[in-house]
C-alpha cells in the first residue's frame, strides 16, 4: 500500500477464516467496536500491542480524533471510514 | 475503463498494482484473457458451522471474530479436494495475493471478480454478492462459492476459479494530509489501548 499510512491499535485479534488473514476488532472514537478481516501483512505487533495499517484521511476538529480508511468495510457499519482516537 | 491484457501487464511492470504470483507477464498467454486475468483457487476452504445458538446481529461488535470462531478451515490438495455438495455454501480465497494501492499523485485501480462460464455450466457461483475489489485493498480475494447445480463438484487448489477485471479509478479517492506523509510507524499514536491477544 502507500507509504502514506499510519497504524492504529487493534482491540482484539483472532485468526481469520483463512490462514492469510486475521479477524480484528477496532475501537472507535465514540467507544463502539467494529470488526473486519484483514490480510496478515497489514498487521504488526509492537510491544505486545497489535496494530492495523490504515490510510489517514484527516484530523477532525477535535485534536484527539482522526478519520482513517480501513482496508475493507467493517461488518458493523458497512463502511471503510472510521473515526479513531489518536 | 476496463484494462486490456496489454495494459494490465504494463501496470504490473510499473508497480501500479500487484497480482502475485502470476508466473509470467506475457499478455498473450494464460492466465491473461483479452480484458481480464484468470485467478486460481487457494489451498483453504472455510465451511461456516451450523452450531450458532443465536441469530447474527451485525450491529453488535466483533462480528469478524465471531465468524472466524464459528467456521472450520479445511486444507485441500490435489489428492484431497473438497467436494462441494449441491446447494451448499463455502468460502475460498484466490491463490493470488493482490494489492491495489492508493498513493498520492498516482493513478489507482479497482477490480471486479467475475465467475467463469465453464464453472457456471455446472451451477458453481464464486462471487454471488461481493465482486468489487476497492482501491486500497490488499490481500487474497475471498470467494463466496455456492453449488446451485444438481451434482457434487470438486474444488481443488489452483484450479481456475474466477477472473479479475481491472479498471482505472478516475480522480483521487482520498486526500492524504501532509502531516501524515511518510509516517509508517505507530509512533504517531498518542494512546494505545490494551489489546486482547487471541
Amino acid at each position: 500500500m502507500s507509504n502514506k499510512v499510519t497504524w492504529i491499535p487493534i482491540e482484539q485479534i483472532d485468526d481469520g477464516m483463512f490462514t492469510n488473514e486475521y479477524a480484528v476488532s477496532i475501537r472507535l472514537y465514540d467507544g463502539g467496536i467494529v470488526s473486519l478481516f484483514v490480510d496478515r501483512s497489514l498487521v504488526k505487533e509492537q510491544g505486545g500491542i497489535y496494530h492495523l495499517k490504515v490510510i489517514p484521511i484527516k484530523m477532525e476538529t477535535c485534536p484527539d480524533r482522526m478519520k482513517v480508511l480501513l482496508p475493507q468495510e467493517t461488518f458493523e457499519t458497512s463502511s471503510p471510514w472510521i473515526d479513531v482516537a489518536c | 475503463m476496463i484494462l486490456s491484457n496489454v495494459e494490465i501487464v504494463a501496470c504490473l511492470k510499473d508497480g501500479l498494482f500487484k497480482i502475485e504470483p502470476l508466473g509470467h507477464t506475457d499478455p498473450s498467454k494464460a492466465p491473461f484473457n483479452t480484458s481480464s486475468v484468470d485467478l486460481k483457487l487457494g489451498t483453504t476452504i472455510t465451511v461456516p458451522l451450523s452450531d450458532t445458538p443465536a441469530q447474527i446481529d451485525i450491529r453488535s461488535g466483533g462480528i469478524a471474530n465471531y465468524l472466524a470462531r464459528h467456521s472450520e478451515k479445511k486444507e485441500i490438495s490435489h489428492d484431497q479436494p473438497y467436494s462441494l455438495m449441491a446447494h451448499k455454501f463455502v468460502l475460498g480465497t484466490t491463490y493470488e495475493h493482490v494489492n491495489f494501492p492508493i498513493e498520492s499523485g498516482k493513478m489507482c485501480y479497482s477490480a471486479r471478480v467475475e465467475g467463469r462460464s465453464s464453472l457456471a455450466r455446472f451451477g458453481i457461483l464464486v462471487h454471488f454478492t461481493a465482486p468489487t475489489i476497492h482501491a486500497g485493498f490488499e490481500g487474497n480475494i475471498a470467494l463466496e462459492i455456492i453449488n446451485l447445480g444438481p451434482s457434487p463438484f470438486l474444488l481443488f487448489p489452483q484450479m481456475k476459479i474466477c477472473q479479475l477485471i481491472i479498471e482505472e479509478v478516475r480522480g483521487t479517492p482520498v486526500a492524504i494530509p501532509s502531516q501524515f506523509q511518510g509516517q509508517n510507524t505507530a509512533a504517531g499514536l498518542k494512546s494505545e489501548p490494551t489489546c486482547r491477544i487471541k
